[in-house]
């Protein structure tokens, strides 16, 4: 009979349904016991705890794994996510160990999310980037390969060149082509874009999955030249980088000289800073990072590369700024900056941001090194300045860089460049155009330094993609190198001289499509060579690596490092 | 279909109540072997097929865990229905937590841990809340069921 009670009440309570009704079932079922207790038998008090605190148990863990889930869901609601990184991992190169890789993209586009134009005055006088949408382009004028070691230890960051010349991949894998890095994204986007307007997408859609092309294209491009994979990746744009800068100013930067590179159509940044200390708002953020002329560095770091370098100090000195404020680490104040910059920022789907909680402390130590790569030399490719690289070698650098110097380390030091990538052979194209492999390069030794000879040289430059010439002691006794060419190997001339810093001087002495070079006296090695080369190996294993100017430590100046 | 396996299971357990005059006040004595078994096998079940399919829970363990639920209120005593709806947050997290310990100790050290129960609490709760409507679904159709019979 009592049962028949229960049976009335909590149907009627059912009615309303939900857990609610359930819990005021169960709360009310209390009562109804112990009312029955007088007329049935009583429930051992033994039992009725037992259900008091299975009862209390079970709703504080589903209660307090509601507000968990709610907070993290807030968190990343809205969040603009980019499913390529699961595709774009199938070919990645293996993982040495369980560190974690990420690709920051700095995208110039003077565009939204869905392709429609920012307001040009907006950008004018806010960005100061040139009022035309069409500036710019989809081009990867920043990118930063973020690699956070298994176990701790300090993180590093390597900028690559935005002008490297490297071989670019579509979306799917396929070749797209020898060009600047940066263009990956734009040429993959613009090359598939028939094709996705063929299939119907028009407008938002469209361009989110021209972007998610290009986002596809700039993985693949950057995996396959530094022979490293990508696990996550991190897009933000003009707008996103103002926005961010606007949640987090005023931001203090550091710089050891005076500059000013008034804004014009399209080109100067605006830029107008101080030596020492100098304060920031969002819209001189953008100058500071941006800035590119009247930037020629002592240290002969000009344009782009100083340019590298602001941005790594201004991440360095954001993050400082955030963590001051004390909002890493605290979720309401994280939740409400991802709320502002949600709608620029773009994430792949499998960054959980539980991990990152995971991984950040890592980066806000103080405890990042970031680094530029360094290029053979300056050339011209397709009517274009290019940066020349050889895959290879960079390939080394980044490998010891991360601390994966055991498997750089085989090729000895005289060697290096002549050691072909030992895995991807046929994913490291020499940037030499199919002339210049027709160039003959004779190497002459001058130089009586230890580990230089002409034939090690000569394998280097065949490494380049030229063709071996004679090698032997030079006749004469120059002090500086010299590269000397005959008709039709100006090209391949200018790209040889680049590896010695020397320029190169025709000659009619010297045949057709045949170049020489007579190493100098002081001459002593191309450092760019040397990644593996001081014996014993260095505690720290990037203080020997061939970098593009200093390093930019995250740590330095107490956490605001000063750039030039 | 579905109506059909209600009833029987309705009256099984309506069979074993009315044989059993204790098991209203003594759930988890003897009947109450099958609903447990339900209650924790299917769910740890799923996420063991989904731990082997492929790296965290998925489909399989939120399928587990619903059925795994629903069958235990569907064979427990009404006095059992307290307990499958209080255990069932705990068996959610615990089937996750047991068998990721089980498949990844390795990365569940220190930090990881942290990040791992959070990582579990986070994906369990939406499968702690399908799972405890499924549980309701069934005790209100039971209960309208036996309403019902008593009318009739």
């Amino acid at each position: 009979m009592a049962d028949d009670a229960e049976h009335t009440e909590g149907t009627a309570e059912a009615g309303n349904g939900g857990r609610a009704a359930a819990r005021r079932r169960a709360a009310g079922r209390g009562g109804a016991e112990s009312r029955r207790g007088a007329g049935a038998r009583r429930p051992s008090p033994l039992l009725i705890a037992g259900r008091v605190v299975a009862c209390t148990v079970g709703l504080a863990v589903f209660a307090a794994s509601g507000v968990v889930w709610y907070e993290v869901k807030q968190l990343t609601d809205g969040m603009t996510t980019s499913n390529v990184i699961a595709d774009t991992k199938k070919d990645a190169p293996k993982h040495l160990d369980n560190s974690v890789n990420l690709l920051l993209i700095g995208l110039d586009s003077r565009k939204n999310m869905d392709g429609s134009d920012l307001p040009p005055q907006f950008v004018q006088d806010e960005l100061h980037a040139g009022h035309s949408s069409d500036v710019g382009g989809y081009n990867t004028n920043s990118l930063i390969l973020l690699h956070i070691p298994a176990n701790g230890g300090k993180v590093q960051a390597v900028s690559i060149p935005r002008d490297d010349y490297v071989m670019t991949y579509n979306a799917d894998g396929s070749q797209l082509g020898m060009a600047k890095i940066k263009e990956a994204y734009g040429a993959a986007k613009d090359k598939a874009d028939p094709g996705l307007r063929a299939k119907g997408l028009k407008g938002a859609d469209l361009e989110k999955a021209g972007r998610d092309i290009g986002r596809a294209a700039t993985i693949r491009t950057v995996q396959k030249f530094l022979d490293q994979p990508i696990d996550h990746i991190a897009e933000v744009n003009l707008m996103g980088f103002y926005d961010i800068a606007k949640a987090v100013e005023p931001i203090q930067v550091c710089l050891t000289h005076d500059t000013r590179d008034p804004a014009m159509e399209g080109q100067g940044s605006g830029a107008d800073f101080k030596k020492g200390i100098n304060t920031l708002n969002a819209a001189q953020a953008l100058s500071f990072v941006r800035q590119r002329h009247n930037l020629d560095g002592p240290d002969g770091n000009s344009g782009d590369f100083a340019r590298t370098h602001r941005q790594q100090a201004f991440i360095s000195a954001v993050v400082h700024n955030l963590k001051q404020k004390g909002v890493i680490g605290d979720l309401g104040k994280l939740q409400q900056l991802m709320g502002v910059v949600q709608k620029d920022l773009v994430i792949d789907n499998e960054w959980n941001i539980l991990d990152f909680a995971q991984q950040a402390p890592a980066l806000t130590g103080g405890n990042v090194e970031f680094n530029t790569l360094t290029f053979d030399g300056f050339g011209t490719r397709n009517g274009q300045d290019v940066n020349l690289v050889t895959p290879s070698k960079i390939q080394k650098v980044v490998k010891q860089l991360f601390g994966y110097a055991d498997a750089a380390a085989p090729a000895d030091a005289a060697d290096t460049s002549a050691t072909p990538a030992p895995s991807t052979p046929a994913d490291t194209p020499m940037p030499t155009p199919t002339a210049a492999k027709a160039v003959t390069v004779d190497v002459l030794n001058a130089s009586s330094a230890a580990g230089v000879t002409s034939t090690a040289e000569s394998r280097a430059l065949v490494a380049m993609g030229f063709k071996e010439g004679r090698t032997g002691p030079a006749a004469t006794r120059p002090k500086t190198t010299t590269v000397v060419y005959g008709k039709g190997a100006k090209e391949a001339a200018d790209q040889i001289a680049a590896r010695y810093g020397v320029t190169a001087t025709e000659s009619a002495s010297v045949g057709a499509d045949r170049v020489v070079v007579t190493l100098g006296t002081g001459f002593t090695g191309v450092d760019a060579d040397k990644p593996a080369a001081p014996a014993g190996a260095p505690s720290d294993p990037t203080a020997n690596l061939p970098m593009q100017g200093p390093g930019v430590d995250a740590q330095s100046d107490g956490g605001i490092p000063c750039v030039y | 279909m579905a109506g059909q396996r209600g009833r029987s299971s309705d009256q099984g357990a309506r069979e074993r109540a009315a044989g059993r005059p204790g098991a209203s006040v003594r759930p988890l004595a003897g009947g109450a072997a099958l609903p447990v078994a339900a209650a924790l096998g299917l769910p740890l079940a799923g996420a063991a097929v989904d731990e082997l399919s492929g790296p965290g829970m998925g489909l399989a363990f939120v399928v587990g865990a619903v059925l795994g639920t629903a069958a235990a209120a569907a064979l427990s005593s009404r006095n059992g229905w307290w307990w499958v709806l209080a255990a069932s947050p705990l068996v959610v997290l615990g089937a996750t937590a047991a068998v990721e310990l089980a498949a990844h100790r390795d990365d569940y050290r220190g930090k990881g841990l942290a990040t791992g129960a959070a990582k579990w609490v986070v994906h369990g709760f939406p499968v702690m809340a399908e799972a405890a409507a499924a549980a309701l679904l069934v005790i209100v159709v039971r209960l309208v069921r036996d309403r019902r019979r008593h009318r009739g």
